[in-house]
């Protein structure tokens, strides 16, 4: 078990005309070590619910349980907030814009000194996720300012990743970014995966949920529409949910209509399949 | 982040909130002159101050602001308050309308006089926010500007800038909220890099400054944006426009302007006999046969 939401609800600007419901009564699992995947349109509450897994909101009515952390709606506070946020990292949408500090160094380090390090190791640990993102020395003593939007981004990630958080949170970490920038930083995410974290990717891009994902949540209008693995989602008649079929599964679905069936390969991308298509020829 | 929504616009559909925004400023500040007439005795500044409160009450009531706003944001004037109060107790006066002492400090006397001069001050503060919050968030910030663009539009013959003016305010106002949202956003990202914004000085400092140049920087980043897309659809402040939304005067217009009109007017007329009477004109007196102080 990693995190684990009961029945939770939240409503924005209670008791004023502009209240909006954005969760419903949503209840589900993410398990340890695992790439989970939550989509669903604008406004249907994706951001609001991974915002209480570190405790940035407060949920209405239900618990959430975070491994050894319980947020419950009925404690007045939430008890070990800090502890919360240094186990769960979140990285916002267009973290780039919460840039700040002079140097790229010192401004990766700002996480892991306010979690109480002192200047020396925080700078360590700032390096460390420096490197891990593939942003040299070089760049150390730089402004974060004068970089392009994709370093940006990348220094902006480390400044998550030195906080060494078990479970990373990121909403849409490709958006706006150029194919090599993304797929560098999906190839860090796989790789800090493997290394045991649990990740949770907010994303539109259903190619990429196929490709990375083990477990998808839909939310539609504040509520789960799907709780499952995402070859299932596809599966399913998914008009009425209006989500666009990865590529790869519409070309892999053409090719069982014309007779080729793969599905038990578990293809995810376009090399794996022409991996799966060379070996079979070669039979 | 709650004080800060102080006066923000609040969708509903009352009488207030159909008023012509011209009339409502003018109103507002026709009040708001009112309200900072001085009257020679305390009796008749507090009476009146009372038929104020009532008259404001009244209106909260009928445009449906709400009053806990209202506290909230007066919980932070506590600064204020006592810095009033030192001001008042500290300078020396020899006219006390109030005679008795209150107690001594070392030897020096304080007098109730200044804690009631203090408590009038800040009751009319009070009544100036409570009007411009009802102003607020009662008028659409656009309907706000082109209120203002109305009002400047004479200044146009000796070529002022109203029109650039009222652009200049009305993109100020639109992006208001828009700042509010990347504010709130910014500060749940550095706390979930571990800034703190309520323990320690030093420590709230920083958080403060992690979140400052970034929506600076955001702010800047904007206008440059906004400035350009203008620029691209060939934006042109001395061209000829007509207006989307037209203001009009309607029957019920007239009705609040002859209302606050006369209770103006009878605000005008007291202080005047106030004035030229020797000793103040005492309501009490005249109404009660009882002494006013």
């Amino acid at each position: 078990m990693s995190i684990k939401v009961e029945n939770v609800s939240f409503t924005y600007s209670k008791k004023t005309p502009n209240s909006y419901e954005a969760l419903h009564n949503v209840s589900l699992e993410i398990k340890k070590n695992s790439i989970t995947g939550i989509v669903g349109h604008t406004g249907s509450g994706k951001s609001t619910l991974v915002q209480m897994f570190n405790g940035l909101l407060k949920p209405e009515t239900g618990t959430i349980t975070v491994d050894d952390f319980v947020i419950d709606s009925k404690q007045k506070k939430i008890k070990n907030v800090k502890q919360l946020r240094k186990h769960v990292g979140l990285v916002f949408q267009f973290p780039e814009y919460q840039l700040f500090d002079e140097t790229v160094e010192k401004d990766v380090s700002f996480g892991p000194k306010n979690f109480g390090m002192n200047n020396i190791d925080a700078l360590n640990k700032a390096h460390e996720a420096l490197a891990m993102m593939g942003i040299d020395e070089t760049y150390y003593k730089r402004s974060p300012f004068e970089l392009s939007g994709g370093e940006k981004r990348k220094v902006a990630l480390a400044g998550i990743l030195a906080i060494d958080p078990d479970i990373l949170i990121l909403d849409e970490p490709t958006a706006g970014l150029d194919p090599k920038s993304s797929l560098e930083v999906l190839t860090l995410v796989e790789k800090l995966h493997e290394q045991g974290k649990t990740i949770v990717i907010i994303t539109h891009d259903m190619d990429l949920l196929f490709r990375y994902c083990d477990h998808v949540v839909l939310l539609k209008d504040g509520n789960v529409a799907f709780d499952g693995k995402p070859e299932n989602l596809f599966q399913k008649n998914i008009d009425d949910l209006s989500i666009d079929v990865p590529k790869i599964y519409q070309f892999l679905d053409i090719l069982k209509k014309k007779g080729l069936d793969l599905s038990k390969e578990n293809i995810r991308s376009v090399d794996e399949l022409v991996k799966v298509l060379t070996e079979r020829r070669k039979k | 982040m709650d004080n800060l929504t102080f006066g923000r616009y609040s969708p509903y559909n009352t009488v207030v909130h159909k008023l012509d925004p011209r009339n409502k400023i003018f109103l507002m500040i026709l009040f708001m002159v009112g309200i900072f007439f001085q009257f020679k005795l305390w009796s008749v500044s507090l009476i009146m101050s009372g038929v104020y409160l009532i008259i404001l009450i009244i209106i909260m009531l009928l445009s449906r602001v709400s009053f806990v706003q209202l506290f909230k944001s007066l919980g932070s004037m506590w600064l204020m308050v006592v810095f009033l109060l030192l001001i008042y107790i500290f300078i020396p006066t020899t006219t006390h309308k109030i005679e008795p002492e209150a107690f001594k400090i070392f030897n020096y006397a304080v007098y109730w006089d200044s804690f009631c001069r203090a408590g009038y001050i800040i009751l009319r503060l009070v009544m100036m926010l409570s009007l411009t919050m009802i102003l607020t968030s009662t008028t659409k910030p656009m309907d706000m500007t082109y209120a203002f663009e109305w009002y400047m539009t004479p200044l146009k013959l000796i070529r002022f800038p109203a029109h650039e003016i009222a652009m200049t305010l009305s993109i100020a106002l639109r992006f208001i909220p828009t700042l509010l949202d990347e504010t709130n956003r910014i500060m749940k990202a550095q706390e979930s890099r571990g800034a703190d914004f309520s323990h320690g000085i030093g420590r709230r400092f920083r958080a403060i400054i992690s979140l400052m140049i970034p929506l600076f920087v955001s702010a800047i980043d904007r206008s440059e944006e906004l400035a350009n897309a203008m620029e691209v659809r060939g934006y042109d402040p001395r061209a000829k426009r007509t207006k989307y939304r037209l203001l009009r005067f309607h029957f019920k217009d007239l009705l609040a302007f002859v209302l606050i009109g006369c209770i103006f007017a009878g605000i005008i007329t007291l202080f005047v006999f106030d004035q030229q009477s020797t000793g103040g004109i005492d309501i009490l007196q005249v109404i009660f046969n009882v002494k006013g102080f």
